[in-house]
């Protein structure tokens, strides 16, 4: 046997050890997890990590929100928020970033987190009304803030070319603390979802609007039950009781509703913060 | 002055035949690859997303390629003894050493100046097939922004022909380049940030009073990093001062150059 020969067999044979040995890697090394727990560096450091390009963090941050995606409610929640803040800190003029967090986060429950985030971009993005309008609306629906609501609202109107009359309108009536159409709400959602042609923040939409709906039945439920008897509604379970509803909505997200202040609301979910579990 | 000029033609006459044309296309292909497949995952601004990781490609690709240019030109000459037929000539050590600094600068200005038409061609493309709200100015503002990214890369550069001036080893050279310009981008970023991150990292204040003094002998490179300008097509957010930036560039590289130049001038060539 030739020298030549010999190494050619040297090397089949060690490309052989090779292929046996990674195909018999246990499989545990490869599955990665599912899903949370998952790690967000700080922004600090992330801007150390990608090379001083604060940007360049966003962006992949930013995209890591959309592809390790999972049930917007629960522990999800907490991986979300932190990956979000992250990127607000970023980059708060980052368009993907305040629209999901106000989907995700905000009408995830985690209604705090995504305040913060579309503050943020309220301030960085100057020239933008959705920010301010979606600002707005949170601080209604979730915090009933009125005065805050319609200043952010009127900031959305002072930014737009063709919405201004409609937010001016909301406006006042937010101010005007009449409960607002929230059939309103629900037209803009629709709309919203139309625009979209991502696939994930359509269902992240779908889900929205099917939240929405439960609350609209409830109250409905809730108008009609008053017309007929005469006097607020005082349990929810009245609504069973006396026929109006068959049973009540699911909530899609999975947080459900809260019946408040002779109010139907949106469930929040309570994330603790960090300086809550240090203490 | 003829000397001058005939230093800088053989410097990037040697580029040219280390077939840097073929690393420019290679790298015209990554960015555009890389600009349209992180278009795909922004869902309302994909051009923005398209610009904005183009201009992190070409902000980190083409210093890289600069600090490769310096290593050779200089810190390898220096390893293959080459430099003491080079050192032959009557002229001064300096003029050799400036010359070889502004032939990898033109080169680095060149190169970028491709790969920013590149990365506008694609951008554009993107931005026809889906109308965002708030579009990308590659107008004005994108020139601007490459222009900053100009004055970025001549700094680092200057620190690339600093460091060969002493350096005893080539690789020195890249190495150290490369952490210069990890620190200097990033520096001003990260003080800002530890300033709002007080709750989240256990001693950020002393992180932060030791980061401090960086900025007395650290050019503050971030700032020369205008993008938000050309990826949301709004002037107002240039810096208050535009000129600080470039006086703080400027001076800088002088500082750097001439520090090179005394100590090149009286190196020993053993």
């Amino acid at each position: 046997m030739s020298s030549s020969n010999k190494k050619y067999l040297i090397l089949l044979f060690s490309y052989l050890i090779f292929v046996v040995g990674s195909r018999s890697l246990s499989p545990a090394a490869m599955k990665s997890e599912e899903m949370p727990g998952s790690v967000v560096l700080p922004a600090s450091m992330q801007t150390m990590m990608y090379l001083g390009d604060r940007y360049l963090a966003a962006n992949i941050e930013a995209t890591r929100v959309l592809t390790t995606g999972g049930p917007a409610a629960g522990i999800a929640q907490d991986y979300y928020e932190r990956l979000h803040l992250a990127v607000s800190e970023l980059n708060p003029c980052h368009e993907d970033n305040y629209y999901v967090a106000n989907g995700l986060l905000g009408w995830g429950g985690n209604v705090d987190a995504g305040l913060q985030i579309l503050q943020a971009a309220t301030q960085c993005r100057f020239w933008d009304e959705l920010p301010p309008f979606f600002l707005g609306v949170s601080l209604y629906f979730f915090k009933r803030d009125h005065l805050k609501a319609k200043e952010a609202l009127f900031q959305a109107a002072s930014r737009s070319t063709d919405n201004r009359a409609g937010f001016q309108r909301l406006g006042i009536l937010v101010e005007a603390e009449t409960y607002p159409d929230i059939h309103m709400a629900m037209k803009f959602l629709i709309a919203e979802r139309e625009q979209t042609h991502d696939r994930k923040l359509r269902e992240l939409l779908d889900m929205r609007i099917g939240r929405v709906a439960g609350l609209i039945q409830l109250q409905d439920g809730k108008v009609t039950y008053e017309k007929k008897f005469g006097h607020p509604l005082r349990k929810p379970d009245d609504l069973l009781a006396v026929g109006i509803l068959k049973t009540f909505p699911t909530d899609p997200v999975g947080l459900g509703y809260v019946f408040e202040n002779g109010q139907f609301a949106l469930r929040e979910v309570k994330i603790q913060s960090l300086e809550e579990l240090r203490k | 002055m003829t000397f001058v000029f005939a230093d800088f033609r053989l410097a990037l006459r040697l580029m040219v035949r280390s077939r840097l044309w073929l690393v420019v296309m290679i790298l015209s292909l990554v960015l555009m690859s890389v600009a349209w497949l992180s278009a795909q995952f922004s869902p309302r601004q994909s051009a923005t997303v398209a610009l904005d990781v183009g201009l992190s490609f070409i902000r980190l690709s083409v210093p890289l390629l600069a600090l490769l240019q310096i290593q050779d030109l200089l810190a390898r000459e220096v390893d293959r003894k080459l430099i003491l037929i080079s050192l032959t000539y009557p002229r001064s050590r300096s003029s050799f050493l400036l010359a070889r600094y502004f032939a990898v600068v033109a080169v680095a200005i060149v190169t970028t100046l491709l790969l920013a038409m590149v990365l506008a061609a694609v951008v554009s493309f993107d931005g026809s097939s889906f109308h965002q709200a708030t579009k990308v100015s590659l107008g004005l503002p994108y020139v601007i922004t490459i222009a900053y990214l100009l004055i970025d890369i001549a700094v680092i550069v200057a620190f690339a022909v600093a460091l060969a001036s002493v350096a005893t080893t080539p690789n020195l050279v890249f190495l150290g380049g490369i952490g210069f310009m990890i620190i200097a981008r990033s520096a001003a970023t990260i003080i800002e940030l530890l300033e709002r991150e007080h709750d989240l990292l256990t001693g950020a204040a002393l992180y932060h009073r030791g980061l401090q003094w960086v900025q007395w002998v650290m050019p503050n490179l971030a700032a020369l990093d205008v993008r938000p300008i050309a990826l949301y097509g709004k002037m107002e957010m240039i810096p208050q001062a535009p000129w600080a930036p470039i006086q703080m560039a400027a001076g800088y590289i002088v500082v750097l150059l001439t520090i090179a130049c005394l100590r090149f001038e009286r190196r020993q060539f053993a």
